[in-house]
């Protein structure tokens, strides 16, 4: 906990970022690859950022739980697969690293799993779909719409809608989406939040999560989660930027509390790639709005309470976690 | 003033929400604050405050024991609260005459 503060981070990723796991037919491969770590160099901090750590290999889910449960004050967290295959031989952050990492941290951590309609095809993902959920007990599922070339829109309703309705059926009622922040050289159009909107009126028993504010679509963001009741915003990475450019996360945040509020907004870290969270945690603790700010844009103070639900309280709330009784649970548990 | 009796005084406000093509649910009401939430067009609307400050407050603050009014998802800051009531409180003719 932070200050008494419960923290469920919504999305980490045991990675695989290795040679290995590269994919041999294609030749932005590499390139890609390296780019996505260039990006999480990005919004790194001091210990993780020196070169002392290799990113760029195959994670194991005690170092990512070292760094998330051990070297920051997380209670919880949710491992997501990246259903990234455009480079990847095993995607980028593969279902049984992802699964393997919740059965072995039960108590704090909670498996999400993806899956693709394009590149497996719908059939091959509503299958993936029942395997994920049945089997290796996925709590929510994880899509990725932009790729390289074969990008497919979220509100399909050939290819996305019978994913969401198979969600339904087996229970799953979050579902979550990379928005903005391309990878490689996909098509940045892709990555608008736009195409959420008639999934979440059609599917008003879903929940949908959009992760990184879909940078540079942050205005769309905010105006899409303001209006749909069942539509979360993911600050995944973005609270990272505190440090970097604290104005640039200020103008966000206090928009977000004035226009969404933060009963819908949920801290991610995405480690490992972007590093430990201990830093931007504890840079997030102390982020005020600034008066220039809350006089000339009326975007309100932050409080504890925005803080609580955004680090933890809104994201337990979706996944039916009973924050106090979790507290006592892991009261005196040692990571 | 129980819950029972803020929601009555919401069911007569829900007239005026209904111009608006949305309306305000009742969240709770804990130690004399109120809690609510906004529903339909008024969810994503810019003038929240506004409807807040000078049609919801007011009528909720004239109960008795309502002591706060309390808007989930979204809010403005205090400064451009106390902006807003100082200018609801100056009487038209003030407007007028400047």
């Amino acid at each position: 906990m932070l200050d008494g503060i419960f923290v469920f981070d919504n999305a980490i990723h045991c990675y695989d970022m290795s040679d290995e796991n590269l994919r041999e037919d294609r030749e932005d491969a590499r390139y890609s690859r390296d780019l996505l770590l260039a990006q999480g160099a990005g919004g790194r901090w001091a210990g993780y950022n020196d070169g002392s750590i290799d990113f760029r290999r195959r994670w194991t889910v005690e170092e990512l739980y070292e760094m998330v449960f051990v070297d920051a004050p997380t209670d919880m967290a949710m491992a997501q697969v990246v259903p990234i295959f455009d480079w990847f031989k095993d995607s980028f952050a593969p279902i049984l690293t992802q699964y393997e990492m919740a059965k072995r941290y039960p108590d704090r951590v909670v498996f999400c799993g993806g899956v693709d309609p394009l590149f497996q095809g719908v059939d091959a993902a509503l299958e993936q779909l029942d395997w994920q959920v049945n089997e290796l007990g996925a709590r929510s599922i994880k899509f990725y719409n932009g790729h390289v070339d074969r990008s497919w829109s979220c509100d399909d309703r050939e290819l996305a809608y019978p994913l969401y309705e198979r969600c339904l059926e087996l229970g799953i009622t979050v579902i979550q989406f990379h928005k903005g922040i391309p990878f490689g050289l996909m098509d940045l159009e892709a990555m608008k939040p736009n195409d959420l909107q008639r999934p979440a009126r059609d599917f008003p028993e879903l929940n949908f999560v959009i992760h990184h504010l879909a940078l540079p679509y942050f205005e769309e963001a905010v105006w899409i989660a303001a209006r749909f009741p069942n539509i979360y915003l993911s600050l995944a990475a973005n609270l990272n930027f505190t440090l970097i450019a604290p104005r640039a996360v200020q103008q966000q945040l206090g928009q977000l509390l004035q226009m969404v509020g933060s009963e819908k907004l949920c801290y991610a870290s995405d480690a490992a790639l972007s590093g430990g969270p201990a830093p931007y945690l504890q840079a997030f603790m102390d982020l005020e709005i600034p008066e220039d700010l809350r006089d000339g844009f009326g975007y309100p103070q932050i409080t504890r309470r925005d803080r609580e639900n955004i680090l933890g309280l809104t994201f337990s709330r979706l996944m039916g976690i009973d924050v106090e009784a979790k507290k006592q649970e892991l009261e005196g548990v040692p990571v | 003033m129980t819950r029972a009796g803020v929601a009555e005084r919401l069911a007569e406000l829900a007239p005026v929400l209904d111009a608006h093509a949305g309306g305000v649910e009742l969240v709770g009401v804990d130690d004399g604050v109120v809690r609510l939430r906004f529903t339909g067009m008024c969810t994503g609307c810019h003038l929240r405050p506004l409807t807040t400050a000078s049609t919801i407050r007011p009528a909720l603050l004239a109960l008795d024991g309502i002591t706060g009014v309390e808007i989930e998802g979204s809010r403005i800051s205090a400064e451009a609260e106390a902006r807003l009531a100082a200018a609801l409180a100056r009487p038209a003719a003030q407007y007028a005459s400047s």
